[in-house]
């Protein structure tokens, strides 16, 4: 009784992990605030992990293939405002970004935010 | 210059490794014409101890509770204060030139539990929702999911938790609030029982010797707990919990800002326990009847000029009720505990910093305790009593600053504490008043922030045992790019043992108390307790193909130099003797913290604990109700829609009971308990991010110690003992409730 128990905690566990997808995905966001700003875009439903990396500005998602494809993914990020590897940023919603996650030719020469600062 | 507005962009930073770590502020300092501004100068209100911005005017700093104002300063601009009223982790905030404070704008999450990343020390920080996964509500019931810590039951009928840390018991902690020393002398066995956990903002745990500047008491660790303050963001609190077994538990909080510079809260608890529950049918209530009644009023304040201080004021009623079921329903000679505590504190709080001069600045702490106890054990025909009544008082006075510059800084001050004891048991009487002067000195060199060295020494002179120096020395270092970390710490601690106080579980028994080799010019015939703790900690952050995961070890030795045993190997007594060179604890702990999914938590750990205690006649034996092996595993998940599943399962190895040893065959026979394992599991969904509702069950697989009273039968025999347990006595309990918080602009 004892075992079964623990054996069923352990397989509600392993369960996170079943029929998944773990990928790699250029995004191409600019700062910190892109990072959350990202991450909390794809905080959805198939997506069970997803963490973007500042300075190799990779992102890595797991996904579940039945839920969502790896094309919703790219919509996704493009809708936020951000330019994947495979997709052009969807213009407006880049051009209202804060100024400093918007990309440097973008934002133009203004030395505002971490537009003056790329990592 | 005066006109140059300063606005700090506070990023939003929240890696999802930094879940591990402590609570980080992350932010960028730009003048008014959103230029970089290389070189200022971030630090918390109190401490000396800042950061500078780099090239790009970003800084990064922990969060520090005390004090939560962040101060600003640059060789050209004006200096601001940045009021962190949350403990969340990002914030975007914009000041104006004269100091004008604006509130925080709140966008991040909080973060739950962590090793903190810039502590020299081994410290672990838990946040409010970390120990929401336990069932209930109070801070001895609120360790079960923090594998440093064992919370066990140290009798069968007071109901009361006890903690070890590092294989010790709970009273070789310095558990202090707020930095104050709290939980001492007559309240070390019922004190932790009464700090409710609603009440409580977050906790660090600081394994091994703490910082000397807190005195010189913790022998195996420290545990602060951070009180809510007045001019935290949270406004209300209604906290209600319900379990099977007929125990209610009541919190309310309400807090308002009285105008721009003064904040005042009240808490309030009551907590009940009126049904009377014998499901091990032994004839003896599983838990006490209670009633509890707990008030708290505090104040906080702030000045322009730097100036800051908090105050409060509590007051704590508690009656329990145990014994045989028989007692209660009238019969004379059956055997009944009652028990009634009654506290009355004082703490407070005052700051200085000051402007011109960031890394400098004043404090002063001020605690007063007024504990009085009662225990009758027995009935009316024959009985024990155990009267108690104690008061401290206890000031330390810091000042911190740099010598040259930030690479060397230091704390020093001096304390003041007093204690007056007095307590009658079972024809002995005691008393004692012990003063305590000290000064105290810590320096830290800390030439780059991945690396700090502390040295602190203090000396003070007691009244009973005279003069002792303590050092202390702590050491951190990070590397591969800050993923691992290193500390060693060392130090000496002292207490003067209160063997009635601590170990109140043998009251409920037929032991004969007994003082061996008495030296009677000193309190109990005891000498003070000396220890060295010694230990190192390794960190280190990895990925384990995409998920992010947290790898910490650690090992401390703490050696007593002289020590107060209580000697319970023999029949019929218990003893207390001091012994020169006594208990070796020696404590390993391994853990691993695994996020598979942005809202799936996994923690695994393991610890063990080695302690030989040194028993007169006897030699060294296993110290007795340790588990030598313990295993620990909590998953948590979360979900989108604010559903949290949290299960924790802990395997407990043998204990050694003390006292079964034949001594005519002089033959080891000791006995052990036998390993179990614990099981509790908490579903909870919150509404609107302010209404919680929970239900859970401990102790799932119903384990139940098969006889935790001794001689229960006969209570009134000489082999009756209510001290000798080692695992749970209720069994499964089922229990559920709400949290109802509001927070200022929700």
């Amino acid at each position: 009784m004892k075992k079964l128990l623990i054996a069923l905690l352990m397989i509600s566990t392993v369960s996170v992990f079943a029929k998944t997808i773990t990928q790699k995905i250029l995004v191409k966001g600019e700062c910190e605030m892109c990072k959350d700003k990202i991450e909390a875009a794809l905080d959805i439903q198939g997506i069970s992990f997803a963490e973007w990396d500042v300075e190799s500005k990779m992102l890595t998602v797991r996904y579940n293939d039945k839920k969502i494809s790896e094309d919703q993914i790219h919509e996704t990020i493009s809708k936020l405002g951000y330019a994947t590897g495979k997709l052009a940023a969807n213009v407006a919603s880049q051009k209202a970004l804060d100024k400093c996650c918007q990309p440097k030719k973008v934002c133009g020469t203004e030395k505002a935010g971490c537009c003056s600062k790329k990592k | 210059m005066k006109n140059i507005i300063i606005i700090i962009l506070i990023l939003l930073a929240i890696p999802s490794i930094a879940q591990h770590e402590g609570h980080i502020i992350k932010g960028r300092v730009v003048s008014s014409q959103n230029d970089p501004v290389t070189g200022a100068y971030v630090r918390w209100m109190d401490k000396e101890a800042g950061v500078f911005t780099d090239s790009a005017g970003s800084f990064q700093i922990e969060h520090h509770h005390e004090a939560p104002y962040l101060i600003i300063s640059f060789a050209s601009y004006t200096i601001d204060t940045v009021y962190v009223k949350n403990m969340d982790s990002t914030y975007i905030i914009s000041l104006k030139s004269d100091n004008e404070m604006e509130t925080a704008l709140i966008i991040g999450k909080r973060i739950n539990y962590g090793l903190s990343r810039l502590s020299p020390r081994t410290t672990i920080l838990l946040g409010e929702r970390e120990f929401q996964k336990a069932a209930c509500c109070n801070l001895s019931e609120s360790f079960e999911n923090s594998p440093a810590i064992d919370a066990s039951f140290a009798d069968a009928v007071t109901g009361t938790k006890q903690i070890k840390m590092l294989g010790l018991d709970g009273f070789y902690t310095l558990i202090g609030k707020e930095y104050m020393p709290a939980i001492r002398t007559l309240n070390s066995y019922y004190g932790l029982s009464l700090i409710p956990s609603s009440w409580i903002e977050g906790i660090q745990i600081t394994k091994g010797a703490g910082s000397v500047v807190n005195g010189y008491e913790s022998m195996a660790g420290q545990i602060n707990i951070e009180m809510k303050k007045p001019f935290d963001k949270e406004s209300f609190l209604f906290d209600q919990f319900v379990s099977e077994g007929g125990r209610t538990e009541t919190d309310l909080m309400y807090r308002k800002d009285i105008n721009k510079y003064v904040a005042s809260s009240i808490f309030l608890k009551g907590a009940f326990r009126p049904i009377k529950n014998d499901r091990n049918n032994d004839g003896f209530l599983d838990q006490p009847l209670s009633k509890q009644f707990q008030a708290m009023n505090r104040w906080q304040f702030m000045s322009d000029k730097g100036i800051e201080g908090i105050a409060s004021i509590s007051y704590n009623n508690d009656t329990k009720e145990a014994g045989q079921l028989a007692y209660y329903d009238g019969d004379n000679n059956a055997y009944g505990i009652d028990l009634n505590t009654k506290q009355f504190d004082v703490f407070a709080k005052i700051g200085k910093a000051f402007k011109d001069k960031p890394y400098k600045s004043f404090g002063s702490q001020y605690a007063f305790n007024n504990t009085s106890f009662l225990g009758t054990y027995g009935n009316s025909i024959n009985s024990k009593v155990y009267e108690a009544k104690t008061s401290s008082f206890y000031v330390n006075l810091l000042y911190q600053s740099i010598i040259k510059n930030t690479f060397h800084e230091f704390q020093t001050g001096i304390s003041f504490q007093s204690d007056d004891m007095d307590e009658k048991y079972d024809g002995f009487a005691f008393q004692r008043t012990e003063i305590v002067p000290g000064a105290f000195f810590e320096y830290t060199y800390k030439p780059k922030e991945t690396f700090s060295l502390v040295g602190g020494i203090r000396a003070d002179y007691n009244s009973i045992f005279g003069m002792s120096v303590t050092p202390r020395f702590h050491s951190k270092y990070r590397f591969n790019k800050d993923k691992t970390a290193i500390r060693l710490s060392a130090g000496m601690g002292r207490r003067t043992s209160n063997p009635l106080a601590q170990n109140q579980q043998i009251f409920a028994s037929s032991r004969t108390l007994a003082f061996i080799n008495p030296d009677w010019s000193l309190p109990y015939g005891l000498e003070q307790e000396v220890s060295i703790n010694s230990g190192m900690s390794f960190e280190h952050q990895f990925r384990l193909g995409y998920m992010p995961v947290t790898l910490g070890l650690d090992y401390f030795n703490t050696s007593f130099l002289s020590e107060v045993v209580l000697d319970r190997e023999t029949a019929n007594t218990a003893l207390f003797y001091t012994v020169k060179n006594g208990t070796r604890a020696n404590s390993f702990q391994s853990q691993v913290d695994l996020q598979p999914a942005r809202r799936t938590e996994i923690r695994l750990a393991y610890r063990m604990f080695d302690v030989q205690t040194k028993y007169n006649d006897i030699g060294y034996l296993a110290k007795p109700f340790i588990s030598k092996h313990r295993s620990f595993i909590n998953v948590t998940q979360k979900t989108r829609n604010d559903w949290q599943f949290s299960s924790t399962g802990t395997w407990y190895g043998p204990q050694r009971i003390p006292g079964y040893r034949d001594y005519v065959l002089f033959e080891l026979s000791d006995d052990y308990s036998p390993s179990f394992i614990l099981l509790n599991a908490q579903i909870s969904k919150t509404f609107k991010k302010q209404f919680e509702v929970y239900l859970g069950a401990e102790n799932i697989l119903n384990y139940k110690q098969d006889n935790p009273i001794e001689e229960a039968v006969n209570p009134f025999s000489e082999n009756f003992d209510a001290g000798m347990v080692w695992g749970p006595i209720f069994g499964r309990m089922i229990y559920g409730g709400f949290r109802w918080r509001v927070q200022v602009g929700s």
